[in-house]
């Protein structure tokens, strides 16, 4: 009789199983990485972000006047609104995703970096603002466009810092 | 450290308290450093991204929504930016054709001393990094195809062949 021989995939599987989660470094990496931190106080705007950080903040406030008038159920014109489209959402955050991480290893001067961290940070939480609402009311297109408009204005963000000149 | 201690520490980092960084530093750095050695496959090029990854973590974390857990925020972002190093080399390297026998694909780099065993890390590292990765995000990490295709920038085609090829390398290498 001959036993059948598992598949690659089965047979690694228990290999896998082995593997350790985690794996300490030979060396104690903190010290070169607290030498790396950025003190967060010391952060100043570049002119061409403080022009960037003025596009998000007339994006954010036409973003919050539109949410006022949903929420206060004010009849407002609403012209073809997109249904919810949750792929679309996730392909929109990740390719956000992918550029940011492209510019995390790219060499930006230290006070570009922090400024471009500072607008991602108003800009996330204008995202997290959107999503939060509209987890709470699933269906609205209205608000599906907004984290949509929010999505897109970081992923536009982050082609505009990917364009600056490196240190 | 306990989670309700963590989720403290989080938001002491957020707040710009470095020792609490450092907290959350020694509570996650065993399993950032273990996706980054089986990402990168080298020890020297591992720690250099896990050194990356909580620069990157420190700088990111006032964004931080506390939306997920902390250690799956670090883990994402670690991926993200062993990705994104290793994006340009490993491009050229995953334009594989999916050929009927992948053995013609096979790298010599995976063919050590005959009749030496190993275990499933040391064979990962001798993998070709486009396999390697691919391996290590699907079989290890629990990766879709699609989601390694953005990731990578590679055909989901692509990452399908990469495993498969992947699978078949480690296995001769842990039958020996």
């Amino acid at each position: 009789m001959t036993s059948q021989r598992p598949d690659d995939e089965t047979f690694l599987r228990s290999h896998i199983s082995d593997l350790p989660r985690s794996i300490e470094p030979a060396s104690d990496l903190w010290p070169p990485i607290e030498a790396r931190l950025a003190p967060r106080a010391r952060r100043r705007m570049s002119p061409m972000f403080m022009q960037l950080a003025a596009a998000i903040a007339l994006v954010a406030i036409s973003s919050a006047v539109t949410w006022y008038f949903v929420r206060a159920s004010v009849p407002v014109v609403v012209v073809a609104m997109a249904p919810v489209d949750r792929a679309q959402l996730a392909r929109l955050a990740r390719a956000g995703d992918v550029m940011e991480e492209g510019l995390g290893s790219s060499s930006l001067a230290p006070e570009t970096r922090a400024v471009l961290e500072r607008n991602l940070v108003v800009i996330d939480s204008a995202i997290a603002e959107c999503q939060r609402a509209l987890d709470a009311d699933p269906g609205s297109p209205v608000l599906a466009g907004l984290l949509r408009a929010a999505h897109r204005q970081r992923v536009e963000f982050l082609q505009q810092a990917a364009r600056l000149p490196r240190s | 450290m306990e989670p309700d201690a963590l989720s403290l520490e989080v938001r002491r980092a957020q707040a710009g308290d470095a020792d609490a960084f450092a907290a959350l530093y020694r509570a996650h750095v065993g399993r950032i450093h273990a996706v980054c050695l089986r990402l990168e496959g080298d020890p020297a090029a591992a720690e250099e991204r896990t050194q990356d990854v909580f620069v990157r973590a420190w700088d990111r974390l006032p964004g931080f929504r506390h939306e997920s857990a902390f250690g799956t925020w670090l883990h994402r972002l670690a991926v993200n930016v062993v990705l994104a190093h290793r994006r340009t080399q490993w491009r050229r390297d995953l334009r594989v054709t999916v050929v009927e026998e992948p053995e013609l694909l096979e790298s010599p780099r995976l063919s050590p001393d005959p009749g030496i065993g190993m275990d499933l890390d040391s064979a990962m590292a001798k993998l070709p990094p486009g396999a390697r990765a691919v391996f290590v995000l699907h079989d290890i990490e629990g990766y879709g195809h699609a989601e390694i295709a953005e990731l990578t920038g590679i055909a989901e085609g692509t990452s399908k062949a990469q495993l498969f090829r992947a699978r078949r390398l480690l296995r001769k290498a842990l039958d020996r």
